[in-house]
């Protein structure tokens, strides 16, 4: 997974795309040296243990599990695998940076 | 792999299911730890273990995903079919034993993987719901059950226990198998998952699903997951500390694709 989730940063732009973990592993201090070492340069929630309180409201019963949320904050997909993640997020990235550039660009003169 | 490891964890908790039906006989019987039924059932699983890697050894000496690909293994020489008969017969020789039950729940699980095997499966799940549907050990066991997906013979042994079984658990496990079941597949139901569901948190909230977690507590997951995490739902908000002690919350990020990404390195 971790070559990957890094080819994914590398191919989209921070500005309209982002990984976020939920790190189940029980030692904090083994995870902050595994993500060091292993340079997973995307951001984690620590969550204690696979029984945490994110896993268990995302009822998650198996890892990894992973979701593509849209930039309004929508669910579109659960567990892609393989390049389904890629064709997903081929689709979402773009109308992510539409949205953004509506959003700065002045409204159009009267 | 991500198909890979969930199999891997439904097999373990099988085995998990497996031993702790040892355990139970154990403190049932202190003069006899180790029954001739749990020595057979074991040594059998030993050599099921040894002819499945046999088996499977192309794709574990396979140096990269192309030589993978370009496995083919001959059907004719899966030990599943060999072995179902093996375990079939282990179970008839102990009747009436927690290794019996494992026996032939090993049959239904393993066979319903095999096409060749689908008799000796629907046999099974005979056997399972006339002669063991009130038996303690199958009341931990058929908990994996619908593990063994929307198939026939499953649907019919999970139906039967929901209707027949004394056990609480037993229907416990049985309904909530069904609702998981009506949540597979292209005719995913899920309005009859939710009265299934609901059943369950009706008649068996207190009853134990894992560890210090009752059906009560795992239905109530379930619920939230069919109402607020399927695909065109808004995510719910997720807020905590990031692995350094930051504050971190998922809203943050709106305006962002995000990959959620749940995640352990074990």
């Amino acid at each position: 997974m971790y070559p990957h989730e890094r080819s994914l940063v590398a191919k989209y732009e921070a500005e309209t795309f982002a990984i976020l973990g939920v790190n189940s592993d029980p030692d904090r201090e083994r995870i902050r040296e595994i993500v060091a070492e292993k340079g997973l340069a995307w951001r984690s929630w620590w969550d204690g243990g696979t029984d945490g309180p994110i896993a268990t409201r995302w009822n998650v019963r198996g890892w990894p599990t992973v979701y593509i949320i849209d930039h309004e904050g929508v669910i579109r997909s659960r567990d892609p695998y393989g390049d389904q993640i890629d064709r997903v997020l081929d689709d979402l990235v773009p109308k992510a940076r539409e949205a953004a550039k509506r959003k700065t660009e002045p409204p159009p003169k009267e | 792999m991500r198909r890979l490891s969930r199999l891997a964890i439904a097999l373990a908790a099988l085995a998990t299911a497996t031993s702790l039906g040892a355990q139970d006989e154990t403190l049932l019987d202190p003069a006899k730890p180790t029954s001739a039924a749990r020595a057979a059932l074991d040594a059998l699983e030993t050599e099921f273990r040894a002819a499945q890697d046999a088996y499977y050894k192309p794709y574990s000496d396979a140096k990269s995903d192309e030589e993978r690909a370009a496995i083919t293994l001959d059907p004719a020489l899966d030990p599943v079919p060999i072995f179902v008969e093996r375990y079939a017969a282990l179970a008839r020789e102990h009747s009436g034993s927690a290794e019996a039950v494992a026996a032939w729940m090993w049959v239904f699980h393993s066979g319903s993987r095999s096409p060749r095997s689908a008799e000796a499966v629907s046999a099974a799940v005979d056997v399972l719901i006339e002669e063991y549907r009130d038996h303690a050990a199958l009341a931990e066991t058929v908990k994996f059950a619908f593990y063994a997906g929307s198939s026939e013979p499953c649907l019919r042994l999970l139906r039967a226990l929901r209707e027949r079984s004394e056990r609480a658990e037993t229907r416990a496990a049985a309904t909530y198998g069904l609702a998981q079941l009506a949540l597979q597949g292209p005719s995913r139901d899920e309005a009859r998952a939710r009265e299934l569901l609901e059943e369950v948190r009706e008649k068996h909230a207190s009853v134990p699903f894992h560890g210090k977690r009752s059906y009560g507590e795992q239905v109530e997951r379930d619920l939230f997951e069919l109402e607020h995490l399927a695909v065109g739902k808004v995510a719910p908000e997720i807020t905590g500390e990031d692995i350094d002690g930051k504050a971190l919350s998922l809203s943050e990020y709106r305006g962002k694709v995000v990959l959620l990404d749940f995640w352990g390195d074990w």
